[in-house]
């Protein structure tokens, strides 16, 4: 519980409406999309970068920790409060600032959703390429604290690569900027360093976003394969032909089984893996990109299949979009989980993966944004089984060595968040460890910014 | 699939609730669909938050109190998370048995009693004391409510929701369509014309359209002698009440011989298809339920499996149409293709999409009475959408969206005519 004294502030920055504390609201605020619980004391809901700075004020006056949220799509933790205190939520600084057609600039509040702004730019010619699968509900503020990918993020880059400025509240409740309208800033690269820092150095109040223009268009191709060790193959040949494709998507069997029987797609239930791969760029760029890749793939002994128009484009599409989906239907619970390895340790991980899954018994399918070799098995279970749900634990751990193992990471795009603290021993030595250490120190000395996250205690 | 596991002593609810809520992964991808988040922001405001507050009720972790009842009630069973989730939670019949479990355990307010056991029951009581309200100079909610001897129960609400409702038409669709031929000169076939309550007392106009528009098509009308679908009783958790409503009318449609069974209000033939969950597998009613909801069709998608029969004015002076989607009909029934068509195959219509055209009104039934002020925000939203267009009418087919729109077209000076697909229909037809 949050001393009254404390609420009468909190009322008094935020609004009365503006301020939660109920026991049932708390709960409420206890989890976001992991598996991760942890109850606030006190949940505010801020309107600006002067509502966060006070918030903030006061939380380091009184030693109470903070963690910010937006739409709490997090799938590690996140924007959970192991540690309790003040959750300080964003979700309603939603505006479009300014699109700056000119200098190729979107400035935003940190609450608007990643479609939103894809929307609005779309509407103008223009797109942002990052674009995580959540991105109908992902806040960009979100999306720049876990620099999240994306499917074309294999061709264009990882939200860091978008973000060209930032203003925040730092954890000793000054506000600062970093960059802004122009490429490059001088000096130590702070903007970098923001991107997927979790949220556990300071609150963005304003991001200054990278615009491309649109591509002139699009080809899709589906291959179906009859071994997954083939087909993944392929994503490292085609990328070492000299071709990146815009996606390169792939599912194995069991998802191609589970959406053809839930969503009337038109996926061959007999291969072993389709690939769902996008060209991108000028109209005349297309056709030898193509042929390029269809070659390669043919050589691995793939059937190809390409889109005519967009309805057939959609239709392509509509399986790999609604696999997650489809897949959630058949268990109450679902585990996505996320790793990375170098792409051509993909045949030789998928396959030690299904080991691993046989000697825990878990029930799973693979999604992978392919190309740049991050995994996504899908496991399913029922949390309401302890037993299971510890295999499901110990399961995903040995991935997450295994990633290590082959030269990988424990996530590609989800964030460390609480789950993945472990297994950050896995990957970082204690040298590594503690320059990371020092380095929050040195904006947060306190410990009060989203507590508990990304680094081991 | 295990079965209700560590809930297993559960009993309160059903175990086909405590399956669906486990089911929910907490994505969250709900919460850009749903209107009352839209407009608050707050967890419990969305289907994410409210599957998770009837998960701390079974586990033990809550009460059923008023924060809980504020969280469940203010939902406005729109389906919009469903078409938006994952796992295809029902989050409206999980909602509906929460309210239901209130009800037991609360007690059900006397306004919702009196209106689900009494005037619903008694269409002609009902019918009387309406036409008390159209003759008297009796206007507004509030005269309403006076007529019905119940603005007592309804509070301090009654006095924002006043302007809702306009006035209450002389006679009813009943009377009208009694005093007339329904038969064509050209006869095709037949439909039975399901009429619903909003259709009946509110709008007669709309079902006269509608009835007139099947015989100009070839189809003789029979009105059917229905009683409410049942519908309201089902969003107040009455579920009681609801099964009275189905036994009553499902002994109606055992004797119905038409080739369609139609009804022009979307909540109305959603609801209809819903009519399985409410009788006993294997019995005989079932099997009536499957024989109606085989040949039932809502307004909308009837005119446009009939449309090679349609024959329409050309040459005249155009108009701007846009749509907006009545929840029942996009997220329940999943029908977004059938009313566009059918506008868009009007000569003189230009259709314009409305944004977020899928995007509830806020009417929802009564919400508009009972949750005034969550109701106009997302009206607010919707007529700003509405203005975006420039259109010259708005076409929908649901009676409560019409009432809740025309309202908002009052309330935030829309420049726009409110009209159902079948008045469009009926007034470009030869």
């Amino acid at each position: 519980m949050v001393p009254k004294n404390l609420l009468k502030k909190l009322v008094k920055i935020c609004g009365r409406e503006n301020v939660l504390y109920s026991p049932t609201d708390l709960y409420l605020y206890e989890y976001d999309a992991s598996m991760e619980r942890g109850k606030p004391d006190v949940v505010v809901f801020v309107t600006s970068a002067q509502d966060i700075q006070n918030v903030v004020r006061l939380a380091v006056a009184e030693n109470i920790p903070y963690t910010p949220r937006g739409s709490a799509t997090n799938l590690a933790g996140g924007s959970v409060t192991p540690k309790g205190g003040i959750v300080i939520e964003t979700a309603r600084m939603n505006r479009i600032l300014e699109i700056d057609e000119e200098n190729g600039v979107a400035v935003v509040e940190p609450g608007l959703y990643n479609l939103q702004l894809q929307n609005e730019l779309a509407s103008r010619g223009f797109v942002f390429a990052p674009d995580p699968a959540s991105q109908k509900v992902s806040t960009l503020g979100g999306n720049v604290g876990m620099n999240a990918g994306g499917p074309h993020c294999l061709k264009y880059g990882v939200t860091v690569n978008h973000v060209l400025g930032l203003e925040m509240v730092l954890p000793d409740g000054e506000i600062a900027r970093f960059g802004g309208y122009t490429q490059e800033t001088p000096g130590y690269d702070i903007v970098g360093f923001m991107n997927g820092s979790e949220g556990t150095l300071g609150i963005f109040t304003k991001l200054f976003l990278k615009m491309m223009p649109a591509p002139g268009g699009v080809e899709t191709l589906l291959a179906d394969f009859d071994g997954i060790e083939q087909a993944a193959g392929a994503v490292s040949a085609i990328i070492a032909a000299g071709i990146v494709p815009a996606t390169l998507e792939y599912m194995d069997q069991t998802c191609i089984k589970t959406v053809v029987a839930s969503l009337n797609v038109d996926y061959p239930t007999s291969a072993a893996a389709v690939l769902i791969i996008e060209v991108d760029g000028p109209q005349w760029s297309l056709a030898p990109q193509v042929t390029a890749i269809e070659k390669i793939l043919k050589k691995l002994g793939a059937r190809v299949r390409s889109a005519r128009d967009n309805t057939e484009r959609d239709a392509l599409w509509a399986g790999r979009r609604g696999a997650l989906g489809a897949m959630t239907r058949l268990k109450p619970s679902v585990v996505v989980f996320d790793g990375t390895v170098p792409r051509n340790k993909l045949p030789l991980v998928l396959v030690q993966i299904d080991d691993i899954a046989r000697e825990y018994g878990l029930f799973y399918g693979t999604l992978l944004h392919a190309g740049d070799g991050n995994i996504h098995p899908i496991i399913l279970y029922d949390e309401r089984d302890e037993e299971e749900t510890q295999r499901v634990h110990e399961g995903c751990d040995r991935i997450m060595q295994l990633c290590v193992n082959e030269g990988g990471t424990i996530t590609g795009e989800h964030g460390v968040g609480i789950e993945k603290i472990p297994a950050m021993k896995y990957l970082f030595g204690e040298d590594e460890l503690e320059v990371m250490k020092q380095l929050k120190d040195v904006f947060d000395p306190q410990g009060l910014c989203n507590p508990g996250k990304v680094l081991p205690a | 699939m295990p079965q209700a596991g560590l809930w297993e002593e559960y009993k309160v609810l059903s175990d086909q609730t405590l399956e669906a809520v486990v089911q929910c992964s907490k994505c969250g991808f709900c919460q850009p669909t749903c209107p009352t988040y839209a407009v608050s922001g707050l967890e419990h405001e969305v289907a994410r938050g409210r599957h998770q507050l009837v998960r701390g009720l079974v586990e033990g972790r809550l009460e059923l109190d008023k924060n809980l009842k504020t969280a469940l009630f203010q939902c406005l069973m729109c389906n919009a998370c469903y078409t938006n989730c994952f796992p295809k939670i029902k989050t409206d019949e999980i909602i509906a048995e929460v309210r239901n479990l209130w009800i037991r355990e609360k007690g059900q307010p006397a306004l919702q009693r009196y209106i689900f056991h009494t005037l619903l029951r008694h269409p002609e009581l009902l019918g009387r004391l309406l036409k008390m309200a159209s003759f008297g100079k009796r206007s507004g909610i509030s005269g309403l409510a006076q007529v019905l001897r119940c603005l007592g129960w309804y509070g301090k609400n009654i006095a924002n929701a006043e302007g809702l409702l306009e006035s209450i038409p002389k006679s009813f669709l009943r009377e009208r369509l009694a005093a007339q031929s329904l038969i064509p000169e050209k006869r095709r076939g037949k439909v039975a014309y399901f009429v619903g309550c909003g259709i009946n007392y509110a709008q007669p106009d709309v079902g006269y359209a509608t009835a007139q528009v099947m015989n100009k098509r070839g189809f003789e009308v029979e009105v059917i002698d229905n009683y409410c679908c049942g519908l309201p009783a089902y969003a107040y958790g009455d579920l009681d009440s609801v099964r009275w409503f189905v036994e009553k009318n499902i002994r109606i449609f055992s004797n119905l011989q038409a080739d369609y069974i139609v009804t022009d209000c979307a909540s109305c033939t959603s609801f209809l298809k819903e009519y399985k969950r409410f009788v006993p597998e294997d019995s005989e009613q079932q099997k009536i339920v499957k024989d109606f909801t085989g040949r039932l069709r809502d307004m909308t998608t009837w005119l446009y499996e009939t449309e090679d029969l349609a024959e329409y004015k050309t040459g005249g002076n155009t108009q701007t149409v846009t749509l907006h989607d009545p929840c029942h009909l996009s997220h329940y029934l999943q029908e977004k293709v059938a009313p566009r068509e059918v506008l868009k195959n009007i000569p003189a219509v230009v259709y314009k999409e409305l944004a977020e055209s899928d995007f509830c009104c806020g009417g929802a039934g009564s919400y508009n009475i009972a949750h005034y002020d969550v109701s106009m925000k997302i009206l607010k939203r919707k007529m700003a959408h509405v203005k975006n267009t420039g259109a010259q009418v708005l076409a929908t087919a649901c009676p409560a969206c019409i009432i809740q729109i025309s309202y908002g077209v009052r309330k935030f000076n829309a420049p726009v005519r409110i009209k159902h697909v079948s008045e469009l229909v009926l007034e470009n037809s030869e």
